[in-house]
């Protein structure tokens, strides 16, 4: 318990983080971000709240949930200009993205929907995992050679879009290695399936319809 | 002549027989904003820094792997009117990116956290400012507006832009405002090429969700607007007809009909008694079609709702709701196929050196019949 608690306080904070790095920082610049994107008291808050909601609704289950972002939304129908703030999160059980309407003046969710296998961020700890996999991976390191500890890695979600194909389904993280001068390493071509927690490697460019699962497997 | 001033007349010819010296660029001043106006609010009035004639009033948004959209637009005909509405909300729901061989098949929205890229003195050019750290505005000539042998009228526009750090790409998302009310979506598709697969052809589909409230949003109209010809005729036509017969559905582009669509106020006139409204014109060089369902039609209308904002949901969406005397939303596909080629970039010592320059792809929103006489013309 006292170990997921900690885990739990530690993704928040990566998720919060980033966010916190491109907040104005004076009272003046705060007050005019906040007319683009909740602030961290009110993405907290709203966490909290999709969360709690998720729970009652049943669409915790097992496995890991993560809280992906909270973006200010509006309701054309609504009927008071209240705060309303849209919580994405995803969850690895079935591949659902789950979104949460928090209306924060009321202090109510209004809604919980989940949508298998559609379009969801990554998360700062997602992110960081998957670097962490690959960049422990000795022929990832390998192939990277002299760029080793140079390089900024970027990641981007690699989606399957059809049934048969077996990464269908699975959180799956292509990396991008770029490089001081800015240009990226054309290989390694890295996938981490964070479902599977399998490292990836295409040898090349690929040209049939299942290219990512013929990779080798590490 | 004094040697001197000689040699004084000699340089000025010279300077102004270099290329491009004799192009200036002109700053338009923009209008001055209200003291009271909201951070994410924006007011021009055209001709720019002239005496009113017609004007903007917009708001927009940003948001981490949303990048820049529009959350309301206002246009006034005269400056003494009160400003009509157009938008509601505007934007790129979704930027896909398939691969020809099948893989990969990136969705630079919804599948990442993508950024808008700070504002830097490149982007800013001579002529434009900061509406925040990620935004930029430009007042800018933008050719004829209209031209009668001798006689004619510049036009000027209002752009807002930002640029979206897709990792190895860019996307610039821009909005014009017209002074002759027409607004522009565009959507600019560059830098490198995808690392591993630099040489492997791709689309980038702009995926838009155009939600307009025309005068408020009771009473629009979704029409299909096409034109009718024929090889064994000489006569053509056009018809008019309420897109999928008034009910949810999905039309195609067709290049041989012009295809377009107007909205249309059924309750607002102009002076001469025809309804309000304002046309969406393609521009477009093909038409994606891919294994998801939703890029097998170019136009989706469906019914206003809070939680329908995923494009590739929108074949889930059409459930058979009358759009008649309900808020309709349009979701559109425009896209531009990148068969990648040497001014793309070279491969040096395993590092793709090189950018993809610019590709656009779009749409306009005219109005017709908003107007009850041509706009800016004496």
């Amino acid at each position: 318990m006292y170990r997921s608690h900690f885990f739990s306080i530690l993704l928040t904070f990566l998720v919060l983080a980033p966010s916190a790095v491109v907040r104005g920082q004076t009272p003046e610049e705060d007050a005019r971000e906040a007319f683009f994107t909740p602030t961290a008291a009110e993405t907290s808050r709203a966490f909290a709240m999709a969360e709690q909601a998720i729970q009652e609704r049943g669409l915790r289950a097992t496995g890991p949930l993560y809280n992906i972002s909270a973006e200010l939304h509006r309701d054309k129908n609504a009927v008071t200009r209240n705060r309303l703030v849209l919580v994405t999160s995803y969850r690895y059980s079935g591949d659902v993205a789950i979104l949460s309407y928090v209306d924060l003046t009321k202090g109510v969710v209004t809604r919980v929907d989940a949508i298998s296998h559609t379009n969801v961020h990554l998360s700062e700890a997602e992110y960081l995992l998957a670097k962490e996999k690959a960049l422990t991976t000795p022929k990832v390191r390998q192939q990277i050679g002299e760029y080793l500890g140079q390089i900024q890695v970027e990641a981007m979600v690699s989606h399957a879009a059809y049934e048969k194909d077996p990464l269908f389904g699975h959180r799956v993280v292509r990396l991008l290695f770029k490089v001081p001068s800015g240009g990226y390493l054309a290989q390694p071509i890295v996938f981490v399936d964070l479902t599977a927690n399998q490292v990836l490697i295409d040898p090349e460019p690929n040209h049939s319809h299942a290219a990512v699962p013929s990779a080798q497997k590490h | 002549m004094t040697f001197k001033s000689y040699w004084f007349s000699l340089l000025l010819v010279l300077v102004a027989a270099l290329p491009g010296a004799a192009q200036t660029t002109t700053c338009l001043p923009a209008t001055t904003q209200p003291a009271d106006a909201p951070p994410d609010q924006v007011v021009q009035d055209f001709p720019a820094g002239g005496k009113a004639e017609t004007g903007w009033k917009i708001t927009y948004g940003r948001a981490v792997g949303k990048g820049l959209y529009i959350t309301g637009a206002y246009f006034r005909r005269t400056p003494s009117e009160p400003y009509t509405q157009v938008l509601y909300d505007a934007r790129l729901a979704d930027i896909f990116a398939p691969y020809d061989p099948g893989t990969p098949r990136y969705y630079d929205l919804t599948g990442f956290n993508f950024r808008l890229v700070p504002v830097s003195s490149v982007d800013l050019g001579s002529c434009g400012s900061k509406l925040d750290r990620y935004v930029v505005k430009e007042i800018r000539d933008r050719e004829m507006l209209w031209k009668d042998d001798k006689q004619g009228r510049r036009a000027q526009e209002m752009t807002i832009w930002g640029t979206l750090d897709a990792s190895n790409y860019n996307y610039i998302m821009r909005y014009g405002f017209q002074d002759d009310g027409t607004i522009t979506f565009r959507l600019g598709a560059t830098a490198y090429n995808l690392p591993g697969h630099e040489l492997v052809a791709h689309t980038h589909d702009g995926l838009w969700k155009i939600d307009m409230d025309l005068g408020g949003a009771k009473n629009n109209l979704v029409q299909v607007a096409r034109h009718l010809q024929s090889k064994d005729s000489f006569e053509a036509s056009y018809v008019i007809s309420p897109f999928g017969d008034g009910y949810e559905d999905y039309l195609d582009w067709l290049p041989e009909e012009y295809t377009e669509l107007h909205v249309i106020n059924t309750s607002i006139v102009n002076a001469n008694g025809n309804p309000i409204g304002y046309d969406l014109k393609p521009m477009r060089s093909g038409s994606p079609r891919h294994f998801e369902a939703f890029s097998h039609h170019d136009f989706w209308a469906t019914v206003y709702k809070e939680n329908e904002i995923i494009y590739d949901q929108v074949p889930t969406y059409v459930n058979g709701e009358s759009l008649s005397g309900n808020d309709s939303v349009i979701w559109y596909q425009s896209s531009v196929y990148h068969i990648p080629h040497d001014e793309d970039g070279r491969y040096v010592n395993n590092v793709w050196q090189g950018v993809a320059l610019v590709m656009w792809t779009g749409f306009d929103l005219r109005p017709r019949n908003f107007f009850s006489k041509t706009p800016l013309y004496p």
